[in-house]
């Protein structure tokens, strides 16, 4: 599968003294099996949102501190080993211990809670910062996405629309 | 009590703000040092194994999986042996877009390295985290200059983490020079901000630490080495890579899953890495990398790893320098690789990865499959010399109380900067004390 990856602004967005206001939309993850969730999540809700919401796709939980400058309210969303049914998903609002105590995956083990701790000290959490998790299991280089999570991207982008971004849930794009 | 002469035990659980996992044995007899081990006890990855009987243009995919942080190293040595191999010459325009790419992955790697790993310690302070809240200014600068870094790599190899866009002779697509254009702007932030780095860096405080250090790296007439050139060393070494196996040989040692290099014929550790490329190629370095060698006050090549933090920006400025050359002037690189003949041949390449020196040998058959791969990542080489430093450093440390010294210890080991994912992996430090 191709992935398209949404930047609504330039590639390097603006620098960050800039003032931006509105939400921005991380998807964290891999091309790597489940990882992948975050990403196609995060593509389902740049097709149905305005340009007023920002969209990201990222690898690097610690490129998250720059990418989020400015914000009013960030949501990202990343793939997460739970005890829950592949596909579900929950969600959390920075600095819920939840968050907070994931041991962390990134490289030199800066994973989200790190990279998020860290935008805190330099000033740069925007007000509020939502984290879903997504139940993933399988993150073998090179292996598929699993059918399931495929199939839970719709509702797991409504439920986000609805929450996070005030857009009613349609299905389809905004606006159209 | 006289501490130098208690049983005392000394354990670091895991060494932090390095890449991977390992750990340090001292043993210490009435105050003596008897024997620094540094364990990396990891299981071996049989990366080597992998590779034989797979087709060999599947290799720098298949390599760059040894690191996330320096992928591109691991690439770039790979694709020069097979093309040697091979005997395929490499178009000037290939050549230029994979320093380029080297100079995204020196970036993102000095710049994570500087900022977020290595200048805690020079403020005492136990993480980036926590030297974000005193100097936010700084850390925020080290992110911009990270992203900048991945920035690059994604343009030119498709992404930042694992790159899919190299391939044995040349790219698989040419990058879109608009998306260059692009990028100037923030390399020309970039390039001031690395400098900027590398002043602050040379204002810290550091240990009076030296060593008589054998430098080692790769050295090119005309230009700071990255991809090519001959392997030199501080004591007159000056070999073809061809010959790189007659002068180092890789050891088995019982305390380590990754195998240690040395040098032949004394068998004795020597330093790769930024140090040593800035001790050895002084001359090279970009004009405003040059300039600023000068006036940070250390005088080059210096023997105090402690000083490889400035060594890593003025790097960093070089590359930063380097990369806006080659984006202002590129041209499209026409045809993005050159074609490959199949047959049966060896071939070996030195490039310089972030961490220092890497060496990649191969065998190839002629239905393009590969026979035999050899892989020598540079904190293999350099973990010799980081037990010689230990010992050296240990007499100054082990007055304080156990946590003083393995936090100490912990410091000078991330002067290097080590990838021990890389070499197998890696940090406990045990001190024994009979």
């Amino acid at each position: 599968m191709r992935l398209d990856v949404h930047r609504r602004e330039a590639e390097a967005g603006p620098p960050p003294s800039a003032v931006r206001t509105g939400t921005l939309v991380v998807g964290l993850g891999s091309p790597h099996g489940d990882d992948r969730i975050g990403w196609l999540v995060a593509e389902e809700i740049a097709r149905r949102t305005r340009d007023d919401v920002a969209v990201r796709c990222l690898t690097l939980p610690v490129d998250v501190c720059t990418e989020m400058q400015g914000f009013e309210r960030v949501v990202i969303i990343d793939a997460c080993r739970m005890s829950d049914p592949i596909g579900a998903a929950r969600r959390w609002t920075w600095p819920a211990p939840e968050i907070r105590l994931l041991r962390a995956s990134g490289t030199h083990a800066i994973g989200l809670p790190e990279s998020l701790a860290l935008a805190e000290r330099i000033g740069g959490l925007p007000p509020e910062v939502v984290v879903w998790g997504v139940s993933a299991r399988n993150f073998a280089p090179q292996s598929e996405l699993a059918e399931a999570l495929l199939s839970a991207v719709p509702d797991v982008a409504d439920r986000i629309l609805m929450q996070d971004i005030c857009v009613p849930s349609s299905g389809g794009p905004v606006d159209a | 009590m006289d501490r130098r002469k208690a049983a005392r035990t000394i354990t670091i659980e895991a060494l932090t703000r390095v890449e991977g996992e390992g750990g340090l044995s001292v043993r210490l007899s009435d105050g003596a040092i008897e024997d620094v081990q540094l364990r990396i006890y990891e299981p071996p990855r049989f990366f080597e194994a992998f590779l034989r009987g797979r087709p060999l243009r599947e290799v720098p995919d298949i390599v760059a999986r040894i690191c996330g942080i320096c992928p591109v190293a691991y690439q770039m040595t790979a694709v020069h042996a097979i093309e040697r191999a091979l005997g395929a010459a490499i178009t000037p325009e290939i050549r230029r877009l994979r320093r380029l790419l080297y100079c995204g992955e020196w970036i993102e790697s000095h710049g994570l390295h500087m900022h977020l790993l290595h200048a805690p310690d020079f403020f005492n302070l136990p993480s980036g985290i926590a030297l974000a809240e005193q100097h936010p200014e700084a850390v925020t600068r080290g992110l911009r200059l990270k992203k900048q870094g991945n920035r690059l790599l994604e343009v030119l190899g498709g992404r930042a983490i694992h790159p899919v866009n190299v391939a044995v002779g040349g790219f698989y697509r040419a990058p879109k020079l608009e998306q260059f254009a692009e990028l100037v702007p923030d390399f020309e932030w970039g390039l001031e901000a690395a400098i900027e780095a590398t002043r602050w860096a040379a204002g810290f405080t550091f240990p009076e630490f030296t060593q008589n250090y054998e430098l080692v790296s790769l050295s090119h007439p005309d230009e700071y080495p990255m991809n090519e050139g001959r392997i030199v060393s501080s004591r007159g070494l000056s070999i073809e890579v061809d010959d790189y196996d007659r002068e180092f040989a890789e050891v088995h040692a019982a305390h380590s899953t990754a195998l240690q290099s040395e040098r032949l014929p004394a068998r004795t550790p020597y330093l790769v890495g930024p140090l040593a490329r800035v001790g050895l190629n002084l001359d090279r370095l970009s004009p405003k990398a040059r300039r600023l060698a000068d006036e940070v006050g250390i005088e080059w090549p210096s023997q105090n790893m402690f000083h490889s933090i400035v060594a890593r920006g003025l790097e960093l400025t070089h590359a930063f320098e380097e990369a806006l050359e080659i984006l202002r002037a590129a041209s499209q690189a026409r045809p993005s690789r050159v074609p490959l003949v199949d047959r049966d041949g060896e071939g070996c390449a030195a490039t310089e990865a972030p961490r220092g020196l890497i060496f990649h040998r191969y065998r190839v058959r002629a239905d393009g499959t590969v026979a035999e791969a050899n892989i020598i990542p540079p904190t293999s080489q350099n973990q010799r010399q980081i037990e010689a430093d230990l010992r050296g450093f240990l007499p100054t440390v082990l007055n304080g109380d156990d946590e003083a010294a393995a936090l100490e210890c912990e410091k000078l080991i991330r002067n290097y900067d080590p990838c021990i994912s890389c070499s197998t992996h890696f940090l406990k430090l045990q001190v024994e004390r009979t």
